[in-house]
């Protein structure tokens, strides 16, 4: 019986053990700690291997993007550094660090940003997408809305003149809107990519014998507007469109509306 | 006569002063005066029982707090209000009141008003346009030109107030006075303060503008007019009509044109200034200062080798027209080469800073600098003398460069280099989403709008539901008329069970009754078969529907005065008589 007991005992201890092991080897956290490790031991394949693990267990983190980034960037692959920055961009998109290094990264490539080109009013809301996430601005949005409901009723019951009661109104009425609006553009973000080959030929035609239209550089971001097979159909910040090997780029979320894409 | 207000009194170290004021001096017997009772520099005050007053009924209206802080400067005052009733026309006097206040007196001034048979027009009606401007503007709206002194000497600083009086009137877009003078050199205006004063027993608002005047030459001159431009809000006649309802076609346009501005300039009166010359016999070095002054002169380094600079800074401050000052400055000689000097005024301060560079090394001071000032209080020169600095000169050395004087330049900022490279890591994961929840839901946050306007629509409909109801009788009676008919149907279907036909009638002809007048919005007693016939034929109802209301009230009043008596059926066929009319002007 003591014998049972023991070996029961044992087999427990083993069964816990190897639970432990399970648990700590899913944890994502720990995959995180130990490519920070790697970092630091100059390792920089064997980190983003640990980064990649965290990401293939399907979950993610502003902080994890960010320093996949960085190790890409040690070892030279403008792209992906600056693909996984953007992708960290959707989690901590103020985060000073990261514009910092993505900055740095961009001076780096050979890719231009046509972003100059582009109207003062685009220009600006793309300033103001980046600051927010997609959902910090939904609830931007829905907090206007919350408002505006609010002053509409306040209207209806508090006794203000009627001329201050639409200027309420329409200013919250248009940041509501606005929002809304800006929310929905942010939620564009889906078919947004960037470049991750050195560089890569955008053609008029999905095919290798297509005349040449633009180049493209690793980390150029770009809109992905259909994908053909091998080939996808994308468009510049600029507006200039062109079709480039679907391989030559990755879209900036790794998740969403791909299957509305194939 | 004395007056003793209870009082208390704060710890702040304000002047006490006891003013009456009324807001008009000129009234008619079929209006009022206010009469205001203040005392400045407490924080309150309890009211008093006015004595009687010659030609003047009284009573009192309540008290108002003033407290304001202007400058750091904090003041406060309690007015009592009373409204005097004129009894009799002429000239009346308010008689001077008197108070103790912690222990001292105070008095104020009698007042002159003058009671007409009615109030004096305030407004004209032009024949050109139909609005009321104002033409009576004088006691209104006053310009003053206020100096302390009319004797100046040339270059002295002469304080100039302008204040804009303005009683019982609404002014708007007040510009800064303009004072045309070639023979006066002005400062810019100061901020103007606002603050309330009593002038010639009116209570007025005030706008006080301050600047500073310096006469640039002898003589006699007038001072003024001050002239300020600004607009009077008064309002329009109302000639044109209103909108539907009672209300303005248009809220814009009715809120702008009830009101309308009108120019006008006010002129201050003039004031003479005679401008003094300076004395004779002025020191050498005078330079034109007059006023109050202070100078300090420093040297620094005060050990230097031959051919090293030696910067020198002057600074001149008060009370005085410090830009015609001709700063005291060095000037080259066998001991010194001077770089021109730099000036500069910031306020009531004007400095210079010069460079001297001495020429050997047996220089062994830098010279004493003199300020010659004139002094109008004292009416005398005054000089003021600072230095000279010892100075220690060493030869130069072999060899050395003699230093470059640039002035006040600062050195060229030397470009930094700065590295570049990668942030380090981030140490912490930070928070892990799942894959595909960064977007947030959309569905869920249209839902929510969907469902968030759909309760802000409902909470308005059942507000205004809510509202009309306390307001609008015929809608609300209207709404509870269905209510009570169905009330009344029961009753009506209870005395048809129990065969009591005399109740059954009496409560279905209650129940059109009621619910007619409801329904119509018409008094009870109006509901008879005969009146309800043209009502319901004013309406559009069919024939058919009027015969049948008829002919169910025609039986009702039958049963009812005993006439005849009713079996089941026929209580039966009405009451499904009742309901089908009930019904009907329910789907109307």
């Amino acid at each position: 019986m003591r014998k049972l007991m023991m070996g029961g005992m044992v087999i427990l201890s083993l069964v816990c053990s190897w639970a432990v092991a399970q648990g700590d080897l899913q944890n994502p956290a720990v995959k995180f700690y130990e490519g920070n490790l790697a970092y630091k031991q100059n390792n920089y394949a064997q980190a983003m291997t640990l980064y990649e693990e965290v990401l293939n267990q399907g979950v993610a983190s502003g902080a994890l993007y960010y320093n996949l980034g960085n190790s890409y960037l040690k070892t030279q692959k403008m792209g992906k550094a600056i693909l996984s920055y953007e992708r960290a961009k959707i989690f901590i998109p103020r985060d000073s660090d990261l514009q910092s290094n993505l900055d740095y990264a961009v001076s780096l490539s050979k890719a231009s940003s046509p972003i100059s080109e582009i109207s003062l009013l685009k220009r600006i809301s793309h300033y103001y997408q980046d600051m927010f996430t997609a959902r910090e601005m939904m609830w931007l949005a829905a907090f206007f809305c919350l408002l505006l409901g609010i002053a509409v009723i306040g209207a209806e019951m508090v006794s203000l003149s009627q001329w201050k009661q639409w200027v309420v109104i329409g200013i919250l009425a248009f940041l509501a809107l606005g929002q809304g609006v800006m929310w929905v553009s942010k939620s564009k973000d889906t078919l947004k990519a960037a470049v991750i080959l050195e560089d890569a030929q955008a053609r008029f035609e999905p095919s290798d014998q297509a005349t040449q239209h633009f180049y493209l550089f690793a980390g150029e971001k770009i809109f992905v507007v259909k994908i053909e097979g091998a080939w996808a159909k994308i468009e510049r910040l600029d507006g200039k469109l062109g079709w480039v090997q679907a391989s030559s780029f990755e879209k900036i979320l790794r998740f969403g509306k791909e299957q509305e894409l194939q | 006569m004395i007056l003793f207000l209870s009082i208390a009194l704060n710890a702040f170290s304000q002047d006490i002063s006891f003013q009456a004021s009324v807001d008009k001096k000129r009234a008619g017997l079929d209006s009022t005066i206010v009469l205001d009772l203040t005392v400045t520099g407490v924080q309150n005050a309890s009211p008093i029982e006015l004595p009687e007053i010659d030609g003047f009924k009284s009573r009192y209206i309540g008290p108002s707090t003033s407290i304001s802080i202007v400058n750091g400067q904090y003041s406060s005052s309690v007015s009592q209000k009373y409204i005097l009733y004129p009894q009799k026309t002429g000239s009346l006097t308010i008689p001077a009141f008197a108070s103790t206040i912690d222990g001292k007196q105070y008095e104020t001034q009698p007042i002159d008003v003058e009671i007409l048979e009615s109030a004096p027009a305030e407004s004209q009606l032009s024949s050109s346009d139909a609005v009321n401007r104002p033409t009576n503007l004088e006691d209104k709206a006053l310009l003053r030109l206020e100096i302390p002194k009319e004797k100046v000497y040339v270059h002295e600083r002469l304080p100039v107030t302008i204040k804009l009086y303005a009683s019982s009137i609404s002014l708007t877009d007040i510009q800064f006075p303009a004072l045309a003078q070639n023979d006066f050199v002005f400062e810019d205006f100061g901020k103007p303060v606002q603050y309330q004063d009593v002038l010639n027993g009116v209570s007025y608002d005030v706008v006080e503008f301050n600047t500073v005047a310096y006469p640039a030459k002898d003589g006699i001159f007038t001072l003024g007019p001050a002239q300020l431009d600004c607009n009077v809000v008064y309002k329009r006649s109302s000639s044109r009509g209103s909108g539907f309802g009672g209300f303005p076609d248009d809220f814009f346009s009715d809120f702008f044109s009830n009101y309308e501005k009108y120019p006008i300039a006010l002129k201050s009166e003039v004031r003479n200034v005679e401008v003094l010359p300076l004395p004779q016999g002025a020191p050498q070095g005078f330079g034109a200062a007059v006023g109050q002054f202070d100078f300090q002169l420093s040297a620094s380094p005060l050990e230097v080798n031959v051919g090293d600079p030696i910067t020198v800074k002057m600074t001149i401050s008060g009370r005085g027209d410090l830009k015609t000052i001709d700063m005291p400055a060095y000037k080259d000689s066998e001991n010194f080469k001077v770089y021109d000097p730099q000036i500069k005024q910031q306020g009531n301060v004007k400095t210079l800073e010069q460079v001297l560079i001495p020429k050997a090394e047996k220089v062994n001071q830098v010279p004493a600098v003199a300020f010659v000032y004139f002094d109008p209080q004292k009416q005398t020169f005054e000089t003021i003398r600072q230095g000279p600095f010892a100075l220690t000169v060493h030869p130069s050395p072999q060899g050395a460069m003699p230093q470059v004087v640039e002035g006040k330049q600062e050195k060229a900022a030397v470009a930094e280099t700065l590295g570049r490279d990668v942030i380090f890591i981030k140490e912490n994961p930070g928070v892990f989403y799942p894959m595909g929840v960064v977007l947030g839901d959309r569905n869920v946050f249209l839902l929510f709008l969907l469902l968030y306007m759909f309760g802000i629509i409902a909470i308005l409909v059942v507000y205004r539901r809510k509202v009309r109801m306390k307001t609008d009788v015929g809608y609300a009676k209207r709404l509870r008329a269905p209510q009570k008919a169905r009330q009344g149907l029961r009753a009506a279907e209870h005395f048809l069970k129990v065969h009591k036909p005399k109740e059954f009638y009496d409560a279905a002809y209650k129940v059109l009754q009621k619910y007619f007048a409801e329904k119509f919005s018409i008094p009870e007693g109006m509901v008879t078969a005969h009146d309800l016939h043209e009502i319901l034929l004013k309406r559009s109802i069919s024939l058919a529907m009027i015969g049948k209301v008829q002919e169910l009230f025609s039986a009702c009043e039958l049963i009812r005065y005993g006439a005849i008596s009713s079996d089941t059926a026929a209580m039966q066929k009405n009451y499904q008589a009742l309901k089908e009319i009930l019904d009907f002007f329910e789907r109307l």
